[in-house]
């Protein structure tokens, strides 16, 4: 190690450290505060530039992934949407074929609660749209969880819907599973009665209810509720007694839509 | 087994990788190279330990500085003797550094150079192979 030693002090290159060590020993020697300062210092002057790279890149990354879920999204619609433009011409035809009258679109108003009628039993709730936003009365209303009831009056900013627990509302609805049909209305609480299913007729407990379009007011097909009890099959009864839970829960209703029938052709 | 545990992510970027550097650029440069870059990566390091801040920037600018002194001896041809060198770097930087973080806690400085520093330098050595070999052997073909 002697010459090393030669070699460090003859080139006097002793004194290249003593800079640093005479700016390691301030550095140790400041207060904790001055030493944390000065680190963040550093680290925004040193490193910040890596950590911002690095967050750049991360959502570089991302944004690609996500680039790439939606292009595999996309190329799933557009296939969904060919098939069912196919399945929709295939439709016209056959309906053509047949000789059925153009099937009715519908549009949807969305709209808000706004009030609820003082007398709860009465279940009539105002929406925030009215003649202006093309409302009219007995158009039916919707949420998404099932047919909610219908407009029963129309003023220029609102209107008033008559839930389907309502005395007076009533509603054609089939099974959807056996195709029976009866008549839908409000029986106590949040469930309604399924009526004019003869003794015979094949519902089961767990069946979706829906609207068979029959009556002229509500379209066919909005869901109505799953049947909870069927009774009524002893005796010498003609109907069965059938409840059915509601999907809507109208002690919450918030947004709803309202339905208006527009004629294609 | 224990001490392949004690070797992690943190320990090759804080510790292995910045001496690998320094000594090789000290061996490569010289000693006012090798304090400078020592102090600089020590500074760097330093930070995420506001408490000894200068302490990882002065150990490493020793041997930064004295590895430099080794550049133009004949001692340093073989690669065994760069690989002792980087292995002795890294047990002097953390003896070193641990001593003194430590005040002088004999104990605890020991258990952290059995356990931990005799891993990372033969791990440093281990990279530190390579580093000094392939650039030789490059320069040798391109020769």
């Amino acid at each position: 190690m002697g010459w090393l030693r030669s070699s460090i002090l003859k080139e006097n290159r002793i004194q290249v450290i003593f800079p640093y060590l005479i700016a390691s020993l301030i550095l140790l020697a400041l207060p904790n505060s001055y030493q944390r300062q000065l680190s963040h210092l550093i680290f925004a002057f040193a490193y910040s530039p890596f950590y911002q790279l690095n967050s750049k890149l991360k959502e570089l990354y991302q944004v690609s992934q996500k680039n790439k879920s939606l292009n595999e999204e996309l190329i799933r619609l557009k296939i969904e949407i060919l098939s069912s433009k196919e399945e929709s011409l295939e439709n016209l035809r056959l309906r053509e074929l047949l000789g059925f009258k153009s099937k009715t679109e519908y549009e949807v108003i969305p709209a808000e609660v706004v009030a609820l009628e003082p007398n709860r039993k009465s279940y009539m709730v105002m929406l925030d749209i009215g003649e202006n936003d093309g409302v009219e009365r007995n158009l039916p209303v919707i949420n998404m969880k099932g047919l909610v009831g219908r407009v029963t009056d129309v003023e220029e900013g609102s209107c008033w819907i008559e839930l389907l627990l309502h005395p007076n509302c009533r509603v054609a609805v089939l099974d959807q599973r056996s195709r029976v049909h009866g008549i839908i209305r409000g029986a106590q609480g949040n469930l309604l009665k399924l009526d004019n299913v003869p003794t015979d007729g094949d519902i089961q407990v767990g069946d979706k209810v829906i609207s068979s379009g029959l009556g002229g007011i509500f379209p066919a097909g909005l869901e109505i509720g799953e049947v909870k009890k069927v009774g009524g099959v002893e005796g010498w009864r003609l109907f069965k007694s059938i409840l059915v839970k509601s999907g809507v829960d109208f002690n919450q209703l918030e947004e709803l839509f309202v339905i208006r029938f527009k004629k294609t052709d | 087994m224990i001490l392949v545990k004690n070797l992690n992510y943190q320990k090759i970027f804080f510790v292995i990788l910045p001496i690998l550097l320094i000594v090789y650029l000290a061996i490569l440069r010289g000693p006012k190279e090798g304090a400078l870059f020592g102090f600089s990566i020590g500074l760097l390091l330093d930070i995420f330990n506001p408490h000894f801040l200068g302490l990882g920037a002065l150990i490493k600018c020793f041997i930064g500085f004295f590895v430099g002194n080794f550049k133009e001896t004949l001692f340093l041809e073989s690669i065994f003797s760069k690989v002792v060198i980087l292995f002795l770097a890294v047990f002097t930087n953390d003896l070193f550094y641990i001593l003194i973080s430590s005040g002088f806690g004999f104990q605890r400085t020991f258990e952290v150079l059995w356990y931990g520093s005799l891993l990372s330098g033969l791990y440093t050595c281990f990279w530190g192979f390579f580093l000094f070999v392939f650039p030789k052997k490059i320069s040798i073909r391109l020769t």
